[in-house]
């Protein structure tokens, strides 16, 4: 075991060094390019097993992981925004031929105008293309995220695509420290076994994606990659616990809360604002506020037992969102609203947008908006569509 | 009339069923009909394929969008749909229904098996097509002729309708010649008389045929996959309807035939000649169309 001061993005260059991935095929991308830097110079100098594939697309990258993947090795790539944009089709492709392939997805705002820095809009776009998604809120999630990536899609119940998301800058290009754990327990954590419902025989060839008519097959496909979904928020859970007792931490399963039990207003958000968040909740206690924050890990699958759980104890959850759907709102708090439906007692579900482009969210914005919430449920007024946070 | 009149067209690709069972629905519009529907079922989008169309006309507007199971008629465009499988074609035909035949000249009346009461009509589309030469990308408009033998049958539109509906349909070098099979087969088409043992029970409503590997998803794998093999879905010989025939004097074994054919139904010989796979070839005459030396024609396949 080591410790490193790693950039987000070498964090997770090292986490799929030791998850020994065979194959990784990529084309840059800022902010994403230094992780498959970094993976190019392992893989050159010996010390990652690896075969290295540079591609002229993300929609190329993603077919080469699927080639590779049907041939039963464990496949990384990594990109974000216009690139993931791209690779849009080929998210179909691998999530519907149930492949086990983990991406870093180095969150970034899509143009125009041209803009590089943080913003979860681009894997929010992705929402529905059957990839299961996972949120980080630093460094070492990062890292660990990764290597509990591969044991989740692998998993003979789950088989499914996994992207690990990561703020662009905001992780990806600062540094901290990074515990790396000793390979053995790396290896005995995630064995490599080959995926049993694809095999490559050229003696018994076999093609994927052919055509399945209206009354043929499709539909109940599509049903079987939604059962894996729902299987898979059991096996992140156990994935978690399982890591935690080999590696001594974990960063949530699902979800994460923090002083929750007694919260009026809850705090959700994703990614690195969820670190954030629970430095507002302790200064907002210190102030005498009963405030607690949520994480969310894994949009998708989405954990709607244990948000409505949440719910069931809190008066108001505010929501950050760091995504816009032009003419909704922010994906997360309305895919809570949705979730919370069929509970009695529901809470007061403030929308707060916030950081779109990479703006700068601060502390002392966060604090004001979570006390006008404590304001609103205080003297019961009714909330105002949605909160602008930042907004010149 | 039924409130509303149901309409299932049996051919194959490349037979103009798509586009005659458009024509019905705009001559029925002309004739008053609100509500008209024409549906075609896009298979496997292959020339040759079977394929269904259906129609739906009514006195007012029509909000189903399903496709049809009870078709008050039936038109088979393609005879050989009835000797491969009689009970396809009949299938879900309500009681007194109309079955409306191309006999293309064969001997198909006798295997005729149908419900009681049903109204069988006949005719010889495939002579009409050959007579006037009525062919599109080299293959018989079989179902053109049809559209007459639906007139008369059933009464519900007439030759003026369809007139102003291929006018609309068709440029005017072409109207002519479609009319004319339309007219031919209307005042050529005939009820047939059907003896009571080829009276089976009605065949109850289905959809187009399923695979029947699996029965509940419960069954399926995690991934459909498929292993490649020839002929996987039958023989194609028996779509055909004409066959290409390779003239080896002019032939200069380019093999364009060999690399456009979409079946693969074309061999290379010992000497570099090309050579028909007539088990898989399924008469689509593509092979004719490429042909640079017009080496390929394409006869009517007697043993259809
Ligand atoms: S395309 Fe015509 S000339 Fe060329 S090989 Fe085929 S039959 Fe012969
Ligand atoms: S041999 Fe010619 S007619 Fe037969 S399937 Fe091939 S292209 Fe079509």
């Amino acid at each position: 075991m080591e410790t490193l001061i790693l950039t987000g993005n070498h964090a997770v260059a090292y986490a799929v060094k030791m998850a020994r991935a065979r194959f990784v095929s990529c084309y840059p991308i800022t902010p994403q390019t230094q992780i498959v830097e970094k993976l190019a110079e392992f893989i050159l100098s010996g010390e990652l097993d690896a075969v290295f594939v540079p591609v002229e697309s993300e929609h190329s990258a993603m077919a080469a992981c699927i080639g590779a993947s049907l041939a039963g090795v464990r496949t990384f790539t990594a990109t974000c925004s216009h690139g993931l944009a791209y690779m849009h089709e080929m998210l179909h492709w691998a999530s519907a031929t149930r492949l086990p392939i983990v991406m870093a997805v180095v969150n970034r705002a899509i143009g125009p105008p041209w803009n590089i820095w943080a913003e979860h809009g681009d894997s929010i776009s992705q929402r529905d293309t059957g990839w299961i998604q996972i949120y980080t809120s630093n460094h070492q999630e990062a890292f660990d995220t990764i290597l509990q990536a591969y044991k989740i899609a692998e998993d003979p119940e789950v088989l499914l695509p996994v992207m690990v998301c990561l703020e662009g800058f905001v992780l990806s290009h600062t540094a901290q420290p990074v515990l790396l754990p000793n390979q053995e327990d790396v290896d005995a954590f995630i064995p490599h076994e080959p995926w049993k419902h694809i095999t490559i025989d050229i003696d018994n060839p076999i093609t994927h994606g052919n055509l399945q008519m209206p009354e043929d097959w499709f539909y109940e496909f599509r049903f079987l990659l939604h059962k894996a979904m729902e299987t898979a928020k059991k096996k992140i859970v156990r994935c978690s616990e399982e890591f935690e007792k080999i590696f001594g931490r974990n960063h949530g399963h699902l979800v994460e809360e923090y002083k929750c039990s007694d919260a009026d207003v809850v705090l959700l958000s994703m990614g690195s604002l969820a670190d954030q968040a629970k430095l507002v909740v302790d200064v907002l206690r210190e102030e005498g506020y009963k405030a607690g924050a949520v994480k969310l890990r894994s949009f998708r699958p989405f954990p709607e037992e244990e948000l409505c759980r949440i719910a069931r104890k809190t008066e108001c959850i505010l929501v950050i969102d760091r995504n816009l759907s032009p003419g909704k709102g922010g994906a997360v708090a309305s895919e809570l609203k949705a979730s919370l439906y069929g509970i009695k007692e529901k809470p007061l579900i403030l929308e707060c947008i916030a950081g779109l482009g990479g703006r700068d969210v601060t502390l002392e914005e966060e604090l004001e908006v979570m006390k006008q919430a404590f304001k609103i449920i205080e003297e019961c007024t009714e909330p105002k569509g949605i909160i602008w946070l930042g907004l010149k | 009339m039924h409130e509303m009149f149901e309409v299932r067209w049996h051919g194959r690709g490349g037979q103009g069923v798509v586009t005659a069972s458009r024509i019905l629905a705009i001559a029925a519009f002309n004739e008053g009909f609100a509500g008209v529907q024409s549906i075609p079922w896009i298979g496997a989008e292959r020339r040759g394929a079977q394929i269904e169309a259906y129609n739906r006309i009514s006195r007012t507007p029509i909000l189903l969008h399903s496709q049809v199971y009870s078709p008050d008629a039936v038109v088979v465009v393609d005879p050989s749909m009835i000797t491969r499988n009689n009970n396809v074609v009949i299938r879900g035909l309500k009681k007194s229904g109309f079955l409306i035949i191309n006999t293309a000249g064969t001997k198909v009346i006798p295997s005729i098996r149908v419900p009681e009461e049903c109204l069988v009509y006949v005719v010889d589309a495939t002579s009409i097509c050959l007579e006037l030469g009525l062919q599109a990308a080299g293959l018989y408009v079989l179902a053109m002729p049809m559209l007459g033998a639906f007139a008369k049958a059933t009464g519900l539109i007439s030759l003026k309708g369809l007139r102003k509906a291929v006018e609309s349909s068709f440029e005017s070098v072409l109207v002519e010649k479609n009319m004319k099979a339309i007219e031919k087969a209307y005042y050529s088409t005939l009820k047939v008389h059907i003896t009571p043992e080829q009276y089976i029970p009605p065949v109850p409503p289905s959809r187009p045929e399923r695979i029947p590997e699996f029965r509940h998803w419960t069954d399926l794998p995690p991934v459909p996959v498929s292993t490649p093999s020839k002929g996987s879905i039958g023989k194609t010989g028996d779509w055909r309807t004409h066959m290409p025939v390779i003239d080896k004097e002019k032939c200069t074994k380019c093999l364009f035939c060999w690399m456009y054919c979409p079946e693969a139904a074309v061999n290379v010989n010992e000497e570099g000649f090309p050579e028909i796979d007539y088990d898989y070839c399924k008469g689509c005459g593509v092979c004719f169309n490429e042909c640079p030396r017009k080496a390929i024609r394409m006869v009517v396949d007697e043993k259809k």
